[in-house]
């Protein structure tokens, strides 16, 4: 029996579907018990939609400073790097633009119902802003200021992939694969021939759908995009990816995004951002040297960084 | 106090200020050797590690027709070479081209 051959299994978290594969076969197990108890610690820490969820906790705490778990902390920190990193264009206070647009329930509910009502009224205006989110690290205590509601959506689940995959191959000693809605992270000694990933609009697209292929060995890759988790409220299509700056979905010439990083969270980040800075994304990503692939609405690409085009000769596409 | 007490307490305390004065150098010696020996046995060059770097300038681009923005030019903007670790990850190496199907896909969700 091949024990070195990679296996995997997939399963539903976070209202998306997760990919782990293992380069040992005889490690599958033990490395979904430890998958699923991070991502267990994860839900619990940072869903908008659990009630006994310790962001609805402190989304809900008028301002007033909160105890906080280490995995809420580290959340928490992922997510004001990634603001700070971006100019605050990844912006954990999205919680409430977000919630105004009808997205304050589980997606597939919201998908469910068709055409959301508006829940606000009036202009939304900027989101509050990273720089009134709060966490004392010695004492762990979190707090917000200025009504700023938190929505860790950019950064938890590649956080959590990254944090997921670098578990199981610490303790098991295998390569590791773990995508979570698409947002890809790998650790260990990977496969000979890398890790093999297609990119696409959606997470779940078949393969005849439009994408290319690639490999990566060490790091992250992840997609972010205008055309998925996207409703309509009132007869308006919106989406997910809010622009800090107006409150209300971006309105990018990018309609998907997927850039290669050092890790998922990173690269999770920079695709987030680049869907928000639009035109300026490619200079952005080119001068920090991001390997990415830009898709505009009319399906033409652009690249940055030595990320291969869809016609190089390694790809059959 | 007769004088010959205070005489033989004035030895012992210089024997015994000696006697500190002389563990101290040699223990500072042996501390300056152990930290030699530890540099040398774990210090590397950053640049030697394969971890990934931290917005270090990019590859050079393909030459295919496709559209893509070539490498950060000669004289990159300053973020092209910061090195703090406050920066985005940049891979160790971007995404390799290949024929073969995908195992997982990366997309929206």
């Amino acid at each position: 029996m091949t024990t070195n051959a990679v296996t995997g299994t997939t399963f539903e978290v976070f209202g998306t579907t997760a990919v782990l594969l293992v380069t040992d076969q005889r490690l599958a197990r033990r490395a979904k018990t430890i998958a699923d108890r991070l991502l267990a610690d994860v839900d619990r820490a940072c869903s908008r939609f659990r009630s006994d969820s310790e962001l609805v906790s402190l989304n809900a705490a008028g301002g007033n400073p909160m105890a906080v778990s280490p995995v809420f902390a580290d959340l928490l920190m992922a997510a004001l790097r990634a603001a700070r990193l971006t100019g605050g264009d990844v912006d954990p206070t999205c919680g409430r633009a977000l919630a105004g647009l009808g997205y304050d329930r589980d997606f597939a509910e919201l998908r469910a119902a068709g055409d959301a009502p508006p829940r606000l009224t009036g202009p939304v205006g900027p989101v509050p802003g990273w720089r009134n989110v709060h966490l004392d690290r010695d004492t762990r205590r979190a707090w917000l200021d200025r009504g700023a509601q938190l929505d860790l959506g950019a950064t938890a689940k590649a956080w959590a992939a990254d944090q997921g995959a670098a578990q199981i191959a610490s303790k098991l000693g295998c390569g590791v694969l773990l995508s979570l809605g698409g947002d890809v992270a790998v650790a260990g000694p990977p496969p000979p021939d890398g890790w093999r990933i297609r990119v696409a609009d959606d997470h779940a697209a078949p393969d005849w759908v439009a994408g290319q292929t690639v490999t990566i060995s060490s790091g992250g890759l992840a997609t972010s995009s205008t055309t998925v988790r996207a409703w309509t409220v009132g007869g308006r299509p919106v989406h997910h990816i809010i622009n800090p700056a107006t409150g209300e979905p971006a309105r990018s010439c990018w309609r998907t995004v997927s850039v290669a990083a050092g890790s998922c969270v990173d690269a999770n980040t920079a695709s987030t951002a680049a869907i928000i800075r639009s035109a300026a994304a490619p200079d952005w990503l080119h001068n920090l040297g991001l390997p990415a692939r830009l898709v505009r609405h009319d399906g033409t690409v652009e690249t940055t960084a030595g990320w291969p085009t869809d016609n190089d000769p390694g790809d059959a596409a | 106090m007769p004088q010959h007490d205070i005489w033989a307490a004035a030895s012992e305390r210089d024997t015994g200020v000696a006697r500190i004065h002389s563990t101290t150098w040699r223990v500072g010696a042996a501390g300056v050797v152990v930290a030699g020996l530890l540099a040398l046995a774990f210090g590397h060059h950053p640049a030697a590690g394969s971890r990934p770097a931290v917005l270090r300038p990019s590859p050079q681009a393909s030459s295919s027709p496709a559209v893509q923005r070539p490498s950060p030019a000669a004289s990159p903007s300053p973020a092209a070479h910061r090195s703090s670790p406050e920066g985005i990850l940049i891979p160790a190496q971007p995404p390799q081209p290949t024929p073969a199907s995908g195992q997982v896909t990366s997309g929206a969700s």
